[in-house]
């Protein structure tokens, strides 16, 4: 082990011997672990912040649905009664909460305007911890009782149908027995949520919305949410196993752009995970390839003297171990610096909004990724340096000292 | 076959011949050496510019590989070794003084010299000693902290020097080690070199253009043309 305090300052000092070319090799090990950190942590971040917001926006973890409602979802397809297997499996863990909705196509009209809309009965007490629109009203109050008569309608659509809180409208509807069915209602409360949401949906009580379609206690679709994401698939398979002709839907099957969101930003991650990974061994080896050109003498020398060949290897990849590691180590600081500088959230601005994102995403720091992004760079970056290596322990003393003569 | 290296020879040559490959063309450096060395004695080998001092060197030293014939040190045939027994070879017999380029850059005088010692796991405190001592004995005393660019020619030789003598090796191979020096300190590092020869029985090997040196030395053989020409 002697000859490792001899070759130790021997590689320090000639990292530091072309200062220029080893900061500039380490600048960019920096800029790619660096990038791989914080892109990684940002777009997972706007990923998870899309999921949850469609999660929390109407969609839950699933749903069921009478057969015929996902195709064309109007009055005719009811759920009547819920089998009791699956009855049982919503009311324990990993299932959190459930609301039966009714929800179905209908028009508002005002003193001056008309539009259509999606009419939702909702059940207040369970939609809380279930969906957004508990805290969403942003003018008025949300319902107070189980059978509220009044509407809740977006800020988008109040402006819309030139109306606002405590106005009357009529809404209607296709009843049970397919006559137009209308009630006038007052605004109760006015809310802000994702733009086509705010123009779209309106919301009245369940009782009411079942009172309005004439369809007794018959509902539209049941909707639930988990303790974890994770389990969405498996919950969704059980509860399809006990349903019978009904369909059970997982929120990925329901809103497969959300799907293809999280998985394109995963592939990018990846992407540029790859790229990142090329620049760093091309920009080492072609660094140590020519550093090991410029140094043939000196690595005669070291073996004239009787330094052996692996002790030369050694010297090297020791050399470019300590570019890679403080390369490393400063850009893995830098990205945690940078994600935990925004831990309060990043404002992306309202146009996210309309692609499904959230306006304000969280990006948190993933352990696992950031050990993972640490050890396969090293480990690549000396994978990549084996070679320049090899090609200076390989070098016969003498020959190397004949061109010094000349 | 002659008698091996069983007789007294520290290094023997027996037929050794060496052909560089330039491109296309062969160029003969040795042509046949044959030669006996004795342990203690101080030879110098003379000749002209291109006759071959430097590849015969080389071949002693195990720095290179010869076409044919065999080299023996200690009694110990080069042919049969491999790369890095000869580098354990070298580090433990033989001390060199090369033309040319000596120091390792990025150290020191005083960690050049200590460099072998390194190499063979001497302790700190005694490398110090050492090194110090036979910087002094140089006359490069207040200068070890310095590194080879900020010194002269001829004292980067001398570190060179320093460095092969530190470590008491059975042979120092010199390649003109008074190249760049004046007469005076020629005659210093000579002087050196031969107590040091008499001190520890080192040999002492130097390929050399320098009257002053080959008057020096007891035994004197001169190549010719890749071959041992004269021997007095
Ligand atoms: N690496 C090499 N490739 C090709 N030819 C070489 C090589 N090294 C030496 N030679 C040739 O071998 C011959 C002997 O060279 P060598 O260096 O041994 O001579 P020398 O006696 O040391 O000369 P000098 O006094 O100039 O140092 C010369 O013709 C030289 O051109
Ligand atoms: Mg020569």
């Amino acid at each position: 082990m002697g000859s490792l305090s001899l070759i130790f300052p021997l590689a320090w000092r000639n990292l530091w011997r072309n200062r220029r070319r080893s900061l500039l090799t380490m600048l960019a090990i920096f800029v790619a672990v660096y990038s791989m950190v914080t892109m990684g942590a940002f777009m997972r971040a706007w990923s998870r912040a899309a999921v949850v917001e469609t999660i929390n926006n109407l969609t839950g973890h699933g749903q069921i649905h009478a057969p015929g409602y996902l195709d064309d979802p109007n009055v005719d397809h009811r759920i009547s009664h819920l089998p009791s297997g699956v009855a049982e499996i919503l009311t324990r863990p990993p299932v959190s909460h459930f609301a039966r909705r009714v929800r179905v196509p209908a028009m508002i009209r005002t003193e001056r305007e008309s539009a259509p809309v999606e009419l939702l009965g909702i059940e207040p007490e369970r939609e809380q911890g279930l969906s957004f629109i508990p805290h969403a009203v942003v003018d008025g109050h949300y319902f107070v009782s189980a059978d509220e008569r009044g509407i809740l309608l977006g800020e988008q659509l109040a402006k819309r149908l030139q109306t606002r809180l405590g106005r009357r409208l009529v809404l209607m509807s296709q009843g049970a027995d397919g006559g137009i069915e209308e009630r006038g209602l007052r605004i109760v409360g006015i809310f802000s949520s994702q733009p086509d949401i705010e123009k779209y949906s309106v919301f009245i009580t369940l009782p009411q919305a079942q009172a309005l379609l004439q369809i007794g206690d018959d509902f539209s679709e049941l909707v639930y949410r988990l303790a974890d994401e994770q389990d969405s698939g498996v919950t969704a398979a059980r509860l399809a196993q006990q349903a019978g002709e009904l369909e059970v839907r997982a929120w990925d099957e329901l809103q497969p752009f959300t799907k293809a969101l999280m998985e394109m930003s995963e592939g990018s991650i990846w992407i540029w995970i790859l790229v990142s990974f090329a620049l760093v061994s091309f920009g080492l080896i072609n660094t140590l390839l020519v550093a090991v050109f410029e140094r043939m003498r000196e690595f005669g020398l070291l073996q004239a003297l009787g330094m052996k060949p692996r002790w030369l290897l050694l010297q090297l990849l020791i050399e470019s171990g300590l570019m890679l590691g403080l390369a490393t180590l400063s850009g893995l600081l830098a990205g945690m610096a940078t994600v935990q500088g925004f831990d309060d959230g990043l404002y992306l601005g309202v146009g996210a909004s309309y692609f499904g994102a959230a306006q304000v995403v969280y990006p948190r720091l993933d352990w696992t990724e950031l050990r993972l992004i640490g050890i396969s760079v090293m480990l690549m970056g000396l994978l990549a340096s084996l070679y320049p290596a090899f090609k200076a322990a390989r070098q016969v003393p003498v020959e190397v000292l004949a061109r010094a003569t000349n | 076959m002659e008698a091996g290296g069983q007789d007294s020879a520290i290094v023997k040559c027996d037929a050794v011949v060496k052909t560089y490959q330039q491109g296309a063309i062969q160029v003969p450096a040795l042509r046949g050496i044959s030669l006996s060395i004795a342990r203690g004695e101080f030879v110098s080998l003379a000749g002209a510019s291109g006759s071959g001092k430097t590849t015969l060197l080389n071949m002693i030293g195990g720095l290179d590989r010869f076409g044919s014939g065999e080299v023996w040190v200690e009694g110990a045939p080069l042919s049969r070794m491999n790369n890095s027994e000869l580098a354990d070879l070298r580090l433990s017999k033989i001390g060199f003084v090369f033309q040319a380029y000596n120091l390792i850059p990025v150290l020191s005088a005083r960690e050049n010299v200590e460099f072998i010692m390194q190499l063979q796991g001497v302790a700190q405190a005694e490398r110090r000693d050492l090194s110090r001592q036979i910087l002094a004995r140089v006359g490069l005393a207040g200068m070890e902290q310095r590194l080879p660019a900020e010194l002269s020619g001829g004292q980067q030789q001398r570190v060179a020097v320093a460095r092969a003598l530190v470590s008491h090796p059975a042979i120092i191979l010199a390649d003109e080690p008074t190249a760049n020096l004046d007469s005076k300190n020629s005659l210093e590092l000579l002087t050196m070199m031969a107590e040091l020869n008499l001190e520890s029985g080192t040999t002492l090997i130097v390929a050399t253009h320098d009257p002053q040196v080959i008057d020096f030395t007891r035994r004197k053989l001169v190549i010719k043309d890749g071959t041992v020409a004269e021997d007095y």
